[in-house]
């Protein structure tokens, strides 16, 4: 795998949130799911910004959804995994797996300095 | 103006135009649907200019893929180019002077440096409005600030003494004729569809 294709721990949150929110998967509550589930309060440019980078290296694909008056009457952008972001999922996982395999988690939290 | 109104001409300003409904739109559906029921419309209102604040970077980051390359260099070409030159005749000619404790600029050399500056300026703002993208309003904008930006960064570092009046003038002067070169552009678009 080219080292650009990659995915960042960033934008596997990403992928990982458009895939539990299926149907419903756009900016706003690709947002509100990673503020749910990772309490990580990011703005709406750098998930957009994220989102357009998957797009460019074909891990998901955005449609046009239909505009709704709470939106002011703009359309929503829905996107969804590729089959290639299918894989890139599943081998990010696979990784993490064989990775923390044989140890014992949560690690024990250290002192701060990195001493134990 | 509200800082609701702030931060919608912000975003408007910063977001590509490709995205400009996903963003905007999302935005305002978490504004009316969570944040100004749970927190009213003060809080609200800060809760999205924050949102846009902080999303000035990235959004900017996707739109330099777009024209904002075309606009940092039309800003370039257009004002600190000739106005550093012409800064530096003016030295050169201040420093060939003797007992000159009491020079000004004559009106002569200050309305040959608006002139031109103003020359320049505009040509850029027409080039931006002609710009083949959904988006050129917001190039114009864009280009207007950035004249405005590298005018007063040429003011601040000229060799030669800047006074008030005249740094107000180019100030002026940069962000005007280039919006003025962009309508100039646009009443004739108008004018040729009539026509035709």
């Amino acid at each position: 795998m080219p080292k650009g294709d990659a995915l960042g721990e960033f934008e596997l949150l990403v992928l990982l949130a458009v895939v539990r929110l299926a149907d419903d998967a756009y900016g706003m509550r690709v947002r509100q799911e990673l503020a749910d589930r990772t309490r990580r309060d990011v703005s709406i440019g750098a998930v957009y910004a994220t989102l357009d980078r998957l797009e460019v290296k074909g891990l998901v694909r955005s449609l046009l959804g239909e505009p709704t008056p709470e939106r002011g009457g703009r359309a929503k952008r829905v996107f969804a995994l590729t089959g290639e972001g299918v894989q890139a999922v599943n081998r990010a996982q696979a990784d993490l797996a064989r990775l923390t395999e044989g140890l014992t988690l949560p690690l024990p939290s250290l002192k701060p300095g990195g001493g134990s | 103006m509200t800082l609701l109104h702030v931060g919608r001409w912000l975003l408007w300003l910063c977001v590509p135009a490709f995205l400009e409904q996903a963003v905007s739109g999302d935005l305002e559906e978490e504004y009316v649907t969570a944040v100004l029921p749970q927190r009213g419309s003060w809080w609200a209102a800060w809760w999205y200019l924050g949102q846009v604040v902080r999303s000035v970077v990235p959004l900017l980051r996707m739109q330099w893929r777009g024209d904002l390359p075309a606009v940092a260099l039309l800003a370039m070409v257009a004002v600190p180019l000739p106005l550093a030159l012409l800064e530096l005749l003016w030295a050169f000619v201040y420093s060939q002077v003797p007992l000159k404790a009491d020079l000004v600029r004559g009106w002569q050399a200050v309305a040959v440096n608006a002139a031109v500056l103003a020359a320049f300026s505009a040509t850029a703002g027409a080039l931006a409005a002609s710009l083949p993208t959904s988006g050129w309003w917001r190039a114009v904008v864009l280009l207007a600030l950035c004249e405005l930006a590298w005018t007063a960064l040429v003011l601040a570092v000229s060799p030669a003494a800047t006074p008030r009046g005249y740094a107000a003038l180019l100030l002026l002067l940069s962000p005007g004729t280039c919006l003025a070169g962009a309508a100039l552009i646009l009443w004739r678009n108008r004018s040729w569809r009539d026509e035709s």
